[in-house]
């Protein structure tokens, strides 16, 4: 693979890979920072990519661990209660994100994978190295959680207008 | 109504610009190393093609080189050379095998410097040198040449000249040397180089050349053994050469007989010849110094495989050419040539008796000469070989 085409099949999935980062990091910077680093690692290891079908899979896969590292590396130091909500970027659905945000980091990147990218069940549990029945509890448990939490945003709203 | 694509909005300028430069960043690293490995590529290339051009240098030498089939040509071993000599390798220089007669003594410039083994007291100029045979060759500039204080190998420098005559079997670094048997010593006096003199089948003059010795460069001393107490690097030379040029001298174990034999020969200006010899029979140890002679030189008559001591023998019958007494009698050249009954005797050093036989008795070492010779030194002929003769 030469660079240019690295650089044709980045470009081309740029959107997936900021949605994933954001997924985990909740913050635009800290997921330019993650996206960079994957991209080197990625260009580092290209030769490890054993059919450049799963490309976009393997470019992820190494972006959810740099996540990882990402967030082992920044674990808060601070109490919680100073720790500042995620902002909605802009353009974005300020309800939905804030719920996804308040949601747990298991819950929710099968949610942002599943819901987000289309990816079937399967396809998330190999990509998260779970096995699909939990894919499938977890993307359950998030449904769940964000119907309740959209449910008592709409009931507060109507409070507000009422 | 929510859409899950919307819920993190999309990726922002500064997402995408950072994007682009991380990429930008790996295209040029990628660019770079490309130019790299270009550039490695471009080198190793240039790196091929010299060491192609280098071994096409080599191969063409080779050739040149298979011209000389006696000698290989190949580095200075290590140690031969004094270490702050800067000697180069090269391929010998291509010569002409037919030897010209009666060259030009003028010096053959070399353009790289002179033949030279590592450690030897002699530079050559001519890669056929016999000195030069067996040995492993190198070249030697003529600047460090002057340095070391190495000298020219008299027998190939073609700044040496010798001189001989027509009618005269051996050649001379001195003209004025052997003057006595030509009817006029001014008259057909031939400079010749070594080449030449050994293409006219003239041998060195045992006067005014002397018989070869031994040394090393770094050597006080000339050996008439070539490996003297187990020296090495031994250059064989005249002793002219290795007592007047390079100042060396007699070794006390094995040269001192040499030096004195030949420095009488010398200073008297006189050739040993069986005449000579018979002219002069009062000398004091005449049979020592002639028994421990190496110059003895007889007259060989081809045709019949004799040799003679007189020059004067009623027994020549055909044309007689004078040579060194130590050549004939080694069989080294397969032709045996057998002592004239007529005028050589034979007697071993300090003995009463002169003897017909050489081997007479189991005697060993034994010289020849002319039976008046002997008996002019009071010896008597051998009783064993008398009867012999009488029995014949």
């Amino acid at each position: 693979m030469t660079s240019q085409q690295f650089s044709e099949q980045i470009v081309s999935i740029q959107t997936t890979l900021y949605r994933v980062a954001y997924g985990l990091l909740l913050n635009q910077t800290d997921c330019a920072d993650a996206v960079q680093d994957c991209l080197l690692r990625a260009w580092e290891k290209r030769h490890t990519l054993r059919e450049e079908s799963y490309f976009k899979t393997w470019v992820i896969r190494i972006l959810i661990n740099e996540c990882y590292s990402m967030l082992r590396r920044k674990r808060p130091t601070v109490s919680l209660d100073k720790i500042p909500e995620p902002v909605a970027p802009p353009e974005s659905d300020r309800e939905l994100h804030d719920a996804i945000a308040r949601l747990d980091q298991k819950l929710r990147l099968p949610v942002v994978l599943h819901y987000m990218e289309g990816y079937s069940v399967s396809e998330t549990a190999r990509l998260l190295r779970i096995p699909s029945g939990t894919v499938k509890t977890r993307l359950s448990k998030a449904r769940q959680t964000l119907r309740l939490q959209l449910i008592d945003e709409m009931n507060d709203e109507k409070r507000r207008n009422g | 109504m929510h859409d899950w694509k919307r819920a993190f909005g999309k990726p922002n300028a500064a997402f995408e610009q950072r994007v682009q430069r991380t990429l930008r960043q790996i295209q040029e690293k990628e660019e770079a190393k490309v130019k790299k490995k270009l550039t490695l590529s471009v080198v190793l290339a240039c790196a091929l093609c010299l060491t192609v051009l280098t071994l096409s240098a080599l191969a063409a030498a080779d050739l040149l080189g298979s011209m000389k089939p006696d000698v290989t040509l190949s580095p200075l071993q290590e140690g031969d050379a004094p270490s702050d000599s800067p000697i180069v390798f090269a391929s010998p220089t291509p010569t002409t095998d037919s030897p010209t007669v009666f060259a030009s003594p003028t010096p053959t410039p070399m353009p790289m410097g002179y033949y030279y083994v590592g450690g030897h007291a002699l530079y050559h100029v001519d890669f056929d040198c016999s000195l030069l045979h067996g040995k492993e060759v190198g070249i030697i500039s003529n600047d460090d040449a002057a340095s070391l204080g190495i000298v020219a190998c008299p027998y190939c420098s073609a700044s040496l000249s010798y001189y001989t005559r027509e009618d005269d079997p051996f050649y001379h670094v001195d003209e004025s040397c052997h003057t006595e048997t030509a009817a006029d010593p001014s008259d057909d006096l031939l400079s010749v180089s070594w080449k030449d003199a050994v293409s006219m089948n003239k041998t060195p003059c045992p006067v005014c050349i002397g018989s070869s010795v031994y040394c090393t460069l770094a050597g006080l001393f000339y050996h008439a053994e070539e490996n003297c107490q187990g020296i090495e690097n031994t250059d064989e030379m005249p002793l002219y050469l290795a007592a007047s040029v390079l100042l060396k001298e007699p070794c006390p174990i094995c040269a001192q007989t040499v030096s004195d034999s030949t420095s009488d020969h010398v200073s008297d200006d006189k050739h040993i010849t069986p005449s000579a010899a018979e002219s002069d029979p009062t000398e004091s140890d005449e049979t020592t110094a002639r028994a421990d002679d190496k110059s003895l030189y007889c007259y060989i008559e081809n045709a019949l495989a004799l040799y003679h001591m007189s020059e004067n023998c009623a027994d020549i019958q055909g044309v007689v050419a004078p040579a060194l007494w130590t050549d004939v009698v080694s069989t080294e050249d397969g032709v045996q040539y057998s002592a004239c009954a007529n005028c050589t005797v034979f007697a071993a050093k300090g003995g009463v008796f002169y003897h017909m036989d050489p081997d007479c008795s189991g005697m060993t070492n034994a010289f020849p000469a002319t039976k008046a010779y002997m008996e002019s030194l009071g010896k008597q002929l051998c009783p064993e070989c008398l009867s012999a003769s009488t029995l014949a």
